[in-house]
């Protein structure tokens, strides 16, 4: 499977300022007159981590297409699609976590709910997807209504636990602790595994539910997890807000024995530079954390493809 | 397994701590800081002379009783950490709630500790 993040930020889109990008190239062309090679440049000065929200693409080789979540990332997918011509897909499957804003604000603005002949099937376990996704579309909150759009939409309920087969892959839901519920989803073609598990909260390895994920990521080639806060943070001013760190994300993932982890769903709060660092300190920990199970430990970001 | 040393210092305890804090000495860790949150004194401090490791488990229970004491108006602190430990204080973000000391004189002399253990 191919695995493409077109979004990886939490809660908002978050765009760099013209400030930020003088702040990284003043700092690089220093580096650089020193000898520094471009590619020896930490990423937060030759990159960024981008400030989509949440929006994922898996392709399975078979050609199977899902999308996870609607967040501002699927804007610019819309855009790639657009420019691979006759090729691109008419059928668009886009599992949903859950219809919090920063999961569904892209969906306005993804270019084939403007256009006939393309269908778009939203998969999610919460009860009324329809509704939950129309309610954006109300006037009040946007200028074109969801029953004028010209592409076709279709809503399949699935269910926790309950497998079922998208696009030739096998999808399995599993619901999650966040207000309002969220659900993860497992997705397994050709003996290769992938868990995308966004807006979760891990309470503690003893916790059922915590062990009952473990359980869901057993095995798996990849996991994406959200990991927005500090492990402190999460355990008090944001405990119960339905998020995780990455301190519990590389401790379920050694548990579950995961080949590798990618965290995702980024602090707004964070920049490009402090982004580095946790990515080193989440290494830094792994090493620590049961050193004899190996694990790869990446951080997402905008633009990110990897192969699993 | 993991063995704890409990000396007073005036209104400081010092628990002295040697092993690793894991998941599976959690229990007994967090049994031992309840039961010193619940009496009284200035504060707690952790020597972790002996501690090679922490995990989430352990941190949890350090995270919760510093809040415990901390709700009483009195203090969780921890010295002598070795690199590694502090590093794992540090990226879980602990190092910014509770007090870190390099030596238990710098500790005690800070919480108000000193003179000969009673």
């Amino acid at each position: 499977m191919k695995v493409r993040f077109w979004g990886t930020r939490g809660s908002l889109p978050t765009p760099l300022t013209a400030e930020d990008v003088g702040r990284k190239l003043a700092a690089a062309a220093e580096r650089l007159a020193a000898g520094c090679a471009v590619a020896d440049l930490p990423f937060h000065l030759r990159a960024t981590y981008g400030g989509n929200t949440s929006c994922v693409q898996v392709d399975t080789p078979a050609g199977g297409r899902l999308m996870l979540d609607a967040g501002t990332g699927l804007r610019d997918y819309g855009h790639w699609l657009a420019g691979q011509g006759a090729d691109a897909p008419r059928d668009h499957h886009i599992l949903l976590s859950h219809t919090h804003w920063d999961h569904i604000m892209g969906l306005p603005f993804f270019g084939p709910v403007y256009h006939e002949g393309q269908t778009i099937t939203f998969y999610g376990c919460h009860p009324s997807l329809r509704e939950r996704l129309a309610a954006q579309w109300e006037p009040s909150h946007f200028p074109v209504r969801f029953d004028r759009l010209s592409a076709t939409m279709k809503f399949v309920q699935l269910k926790h636990g309950q497998t079922v087969d998208i696009e030739g892959a096998a999808v399995t839901p599993l619901a999650q602790r966040h207000p309002g519920a969220s659900y993860g989803y497992r997705i397994e073609h050709g003996g290769r595994s992938a868990v995308y598990s966004t807006d979760s909260e891990q309470k503690g390895m003893h916790d059922h539910r915590t062990q009952a994920f473990i359980a869901f990521c057993r095995g798996a080639d990849l996991l994406i997890f959200d990991a927005m806060y500090s492990f402190v943070d999460a355990c008090t001013d944001k405990e119960d807000w339905g998020h995780s760190s990455n301190l519990t994300g590389i401790e379920i993932a050694k548990r579950a024995g995961v080949k590798r982890l990618y965290l995702f769903h980024h602090d707004p709060m964070l920049d490009d530079e402090r982004l580095d660092e946790v990515v080193s300190d989440s290494r830094l920990y792994a090493g620590h954390y049961r050193p004899d199970v190996p694990l790869e430990v990446a951080m997402a970001y905008d633009g990110l493809e990897v192969s699993v | 397994m993991i063995t704890m040393d409990e000396r007073r210092h005036g209104p400081v305890i010092v628990l002295q701590l040697d092993g690793s804090l894991d998941s599976r000495n959690a229990p007994a860790l967090e049994a031992r800081l309840g039961a010193l949150a619940a009496g009284g004194g200035a504060g707690l401090v952790l020597d972790l002379t002996g501690v090679a490791y922490v995990s989430g488990a352990c941190l949890r229970v350090l995270l919760l009783a510093g809040k415990r004491l901390d709700g009483a108006g009195r203090r969780l602190a921890v010295c002598c950490a070795r690199a590694e430990v502090l590093d794992i204080l540090r990226i879980s973000g602990l190092t910014r709630v509770i007090g870190v000391y390099p030596d238990r004189a710098g500790a005690l002399a800070d919480m108000g500790g000193g003179g000969d253990p009673a």
